[in-house]
């Protein structure tokens, strides 16, 4: 066993904070961020994703033969947990970048990757995922969104839903419907690569509680996407989409993020007088504050151990469902201990007058509520731990 | 970052859990709850014979020279088969505060003993006001020519029957705090100590021990005068931990017997573990068990490391208790009724589980610990 990090990690580790600290504006915490999905956020963010590509971390775990810096999957351990600490702008489309990457590496063709890798690591072609639809939220291998095999392309129609950053996105991967005889529902199912600019396809964007303006739904109406753009063999996509989906559970940012709003929480608790005395004296916040920290340290171990799997090449399947079951139900508990610990000051929310550690943490408390379902909910999750990693029986 | 156990790590836990599953069944653990040592002499002096009691005691006093991880693994399995035996009280308290600060005399002369499972000791610190700072400690131990005079109460103390020593923490100097703390291995059979037994959740053996004047040689004294605590502080991590490891031990083990029972009992036509709600709950104990192990064995390995780990120990305490009484919740509601009933495992563990919550400090008095190292 080792618990520390080796030297080269920790100077990998200060490199993103001293890009960190250049990229962001010292009061990005303060209230010096944009607010996120507007414009001036969007380009905020297009720039430094571009600064991100230029110091090659799009492209960080990628073999040399298509452009990565073939490093160890460890840094991209530590850059995911940096990126959520800071906050960094943008953490939901570098996840899909993670996602389309390795979906392009593990089932592409050679053609494939030489045409959308580059774009991909330059951090200029943006990609939205289109996995659920109305009709297949948890149950994914209920997709219908038909893609119909035309010959010479496939005809596509239907809709996808929570297609995040579909308005902003240049493509989409995307499993559809191409076989709806088969006799298994999961080799029904193909993972298409779509051209967002193709004629037929229309996206809404649907504003969620906090106000961030970035969830979509996304029409597929006659879109005629080109025979070439099938990624891996036809009937497989199911087996892509899962392989993705543990990516996307998997993060280390989980720990790092509410490592950050502990820290603040902290602060505020010793800086704040209730009744002249600092609320860090009293002893219910203490002992609330105390349990965030030790919630905290649990999490980071479970995330420091899928990374750990993965880097061994074993599967990640339940330990990935473990963290982000972990992390994601411990963020929505954090966020309402913070709100209840600044009291009538916890409703405030950014930009209003009076309001504390930038409204940061009320904005948590809205956004944490779709932590638990996207990237599958909580369910699922225990769904997966119990029957693929303790092996009991399916339903 | 590495969370695997080393080949010698892996071969010490494989060999103690077969050796325990054939040598410690559950059948001794209930036998030892009715029994009035509450120990297997048999047993103590087979895990003696398998270096166990001198783990961690370097070679020149008899031992095998491992570290705490080591230990932490070998305390996982005796956590996992519920070995009633003074191990903790003689190896982890007392072994490891005799090695941290007794005369070279005291270490040539004790430690092989313990190593070869011939002397079994006790950690007399706690008192009637069931406290873990220094301010709880009122004994008196008063200077008399050779000896120092012991007399007061110590409550809760385990094994004190079967120990050959008592190992004392004794008020000598006027003080509340650190200062003023000294050490005396006792002779338990010393007169004037006498010995009530108390009746406790886990069956365990405790004791209140009565000191009325007895006498100490003053070369008993383990540490220097008026600087007990030191030796206090150093152990307590380990013993904190050691509790950690038993509970991730018995977790472990309820989280087995709970998957294995849902997949086997068929109601409605179909094993429980098909309903979601009992997958739920088996995702839940799994997370609980997964997480208590890490954050005990990062703070066990730091510790071996010899790295700062204060603010790990404490945070892995307060989880592991409650995690680890959690677990064992939701494993007597996938049990049903039969897991309350005696004659079953699951109340073995369940009642252990509130007993390890609640030595060496429970999750709220850790808590504490971690609200100052946090900066409030």
């Amino acid at each position: 066993m080792d618990f520390t990090f080796t030297e080269e990690q920790d100077k990998f580790r200060q490199e993103v904070k001293d890009f960190l600290a250049k990229q962001l504006p010292a009061d990005w915490l303060t209230g010096g961020a944009p607010e996120e999905e507007t414009d001036e956020w969007w380009e905020f963010t297009k720039k430094f994703l571009l600064a991100m590509a230029d110091k090659g971390w799009l492209s960080l775990t990628w073999p040399k033969e298509y452009g990565g810096q073939e490093r160890p999957l460890w840094e991209d351990a530590i850059l995911g947990e940096e990126l959520a600490y800071a906050r960094a702008p943008g953490m939901d489309y570098w996840y899909r970048w993670k996602m389309i990457s390795a979906l392009l590496l593990n089932f592409g063709n050679d053609e494939q990757k030489r045409k959308h890798l580059p774009g991909i690591a330059s951090g200029e072609v943006h990609w939205a995922q289109g996995f659920s639809e109305p009709e297949a939220g948890s149950d994914l291998g209920a997709t219908k969104v038909r893609a119909e095999d035309k010959g010479d392309h496939w005809l596509v129609n239907g809709q996808k839903i929570w297609t995040t950053g579909a308005h902003r996105s240049n493509w989409c991967f995307a499993p559809m419907m191409t076989d709806p005889d088969a006799e298994k529902r999961s080799r029904r199912l193909s993972m298409l690569l779509i051209d967002m600019s193709t004629p037929g396809i229309t996206v809404n964007v649907m504003e969620s509680m906090e106000g961030a303006s970035h969830v979509c739904e996304t029409f597929f109406d006659d879109v005629r996407v080109p025979k070439e753009n099938l990624v891996g063999e036809r009937g497989r996509g199911w087996l892509a989409a899962m392989a993705l989906v543990n990516i996307e559970r998997s993060g280390t940012g989980f720990a790092s993020l509410p490592q950050r709003v502990l820290e603040q929480l902290v602060q505020y608790a010793n800086e704040t007088k209730c009744n002249g005395v600092p609320l860090a004296q009293d002893l219910v916040i203490r002992s609330k504050l105390a349990q965030i920290a030790i919630e905290i340290e649990v999490c980071r171990m479970l995330a420091y151990r899928t990374a750990w799997v993965q880097n061994t090449g074993q599967d990640v399947t339940s330990v990935g469902a473990m963290i982000k079951l972990f992390g994601s139900e411990m963020m929505q508990r954090i966020s309402n201990t913070g709100l209840q610990i600044m009291g009538p000051y916890g409703q405030l929310e950014p930009g209003s007058k009076r309001t504390q550690i930038a409204g940061l943490i009320e904005r948590d408390y809205l956004w944490n509520v779709s932590m638990t379902i996207a990237g599958g909910t909580s369910e699922i999750q225990r769904i997966i731990i119990s029957t693929i990693g303790l092996g009991l029986p399916r339903m | 970052m590495d969370f695997a156990l080393n080949e010698e790590q892996e071969m010490l836990r494989k060999m103690s859990r077969d050796f325990l599953e054939n040598e410690c069944p559950k059948s001794l653990v209930r036998e030892m709850e009715e029994d009035e040592k509450g120990y297997s002499p048999e047993l103590w002096k087979k895990m003696a014979e398998l270096g166990w009691m001198g783990l961690v005691f370097p070679a020149e006093y008899g031992g095998e020279g491992m570290n705490f991880l080591d230990l932490t693994v070998l305390i996982e399995e005796l956590g996992r088969a519920l070995v009633p035996a003074p191990y903790l009280s003689t190896v982890v308290y007392c072994g490891y505060a005799i090695l941290a600060a007794g005369t070279e005399e005291q270490k040539k002369e004790l430690l092989p003993k313990i190593a070869k499972g011939d002397l079994i000791l006790t950690l007399a610190l706690t008192e009637p006001s069931a406290s873990w700072e220094p301010s709880g400690v009122e004994v008196k131990a008063v200077p008399e020519g050779d000896d120092f005079v012991i007399s007061g109460t110590k409550l809760f103390i385990s094994d004190a029957h079967i120990a050959d020593y008592l190992l004392c923490v004794t008020r000598t100097k006027e003080s509340k705090g650190e200062d003023g703390i000294t050490l005396f291995l006792v002779d338990a059979k010393s007169p004037g100590i006498s010995l009530t037994p108390l009746k406790t959740i886990a069956s365990d053996k405790q004791f209140e021990v009565v000191f009325d004047k007895v006498k100490v040689p003053k070369k008993n004294m383990v540490g220097e005068l008026d600087r007990g605590w030191d030796v206090i502080k150093d152990m307590l991590p380990k013993a904190t931990l050691a509790q950690c490891a038993l509970m991730v031990g018995g977790a472990q083990q309820v989280l087995e017997m709970s998957v294995n029972y849902a997949k086997e009992r068929v109601q409605f036509g179909r094993p429980i573990g098909s309903f979601q709600a009992i997958q739920h709950k088996c995702a839940d104990m799994a997370t609980d068990v997964d997480g208590c192990r890490f954050i005990t064995y990062q703070a066990a390995w730091k510790l071996s490391e010899d790295l700062p780990c204060a603010l790990d120990v404490s945070m892995a305490k307060a989880w592991v208790s409650e995690a680890y009484r959690r677990t064992c919740v939701e494993g007597h509601q996938i049990h049903g009724g039969i897991g309350f009933i005696k004659d079953h495992d699951m109340q073995l563990y369940y009642r252990r589980a509130k007993a390890s919550e609640l030595i060496f400090g429970d999750a709220d008095y850790h808590r504490e610990l971690v609200a100052q190292q946090i900066g409030l």
